[in-house]
């Protein structure tokens, strides 16, 4: 069940992603290879194999104050960065 | 409710200790956490209006126990200081941590600048996965 604040922050970060000029496939109801299910995630497919923009994603959530935990998961296609909002740890 | 009972919890202390005077001074001060101390006798009661569970709110006043039993014993000033800026520490620690995700105008600014420089240059997929 997804929390008021899970929806607001989800939406707002969405938002600054979209503003940003990047397009925001789907709204996918999965893992995605993020197994804490907690707090912010970025899986990508490999440590070797992932956009430059996901290391930027991390550092500057990281910067911003916000906990962010980066994954891998060999499903990820190479070209894609999938972003988990999970509620608050 | 979780409140009222770090309340209540207090003043037991307070009473088994002693008989305590009603408060001669009142006094009123805004914020969610505001303590009045306005003299170094009597019985000094700490209101605060967060969220605070039952755990926390036993830690808090076991600590606060511990630190009046010390002072009575050894004096120590600089000790007493120095767990209630641990008791700080905490408290604010744990309103932060229930404090809801927000991105302030600021923060957006910076994340869309970083994000932009990329999005221009390439790649400009991502996908969002909501946890439900």
């Amino acid at each position: 069940m997804r929390s008021s604040e899970l929806d607001t922050f989800a939406d707002e970060l969405v938002e600054v992603v979209k503003e940003a000029g990047w397009r925001v496939e789907s709204d996918v109801v999965a893992l995605a290879g993020f197994e804490k299910g907690l707090g912010l995630g970025v899986v990508v497919r490999s440590q070797q194999e992932h956009p430059a923009i996901a290391d930027i994603l991390v550092n500057t959530l990281t910067n911003l104050g916000f906990k962010v935990e980066a994954d891998t998961n060999s499903r990820v296609p190479t070209n894609e960065i999938r972003l988990v909002i999970a509620p608050k740890p | 409710m979780k409140p009222v009972c770090f309340l209540i919890v207090l003043t037991t202390i307070a009473y088994a200790q002693q008989a305590p005077p009603k408060p001669s001074i009142q006094a009123e001060s805004s914020g969610k956490c505001s303590p009045n101390i306005l003299s170094n006798q009597g019985t000094v009661r700490f209101t605060c209006n967060a969220a605070i569970d039952k755990g926390t709110a036993t830690k808090i006043v076991s600590l606060l126990y511990q630190i009046l039993q010390k002072q009575g014993k050894e004096n120590g000033a600089s000790e007493v200081d120095q767990k209630l800026d641990e008791i700080l520490g905490f408290l604010r620690n744990d309103a932060q941590a229930r404090e809801p995700r927000h991105f302030t105008d600021a923060q957006k600014r910076t994340l869309i600048a970083a994000l932009s420089v990329h999005a221009k240059s390439g790649c400009k997929h991502l996908t969002h996965n909501a946890l439900l």
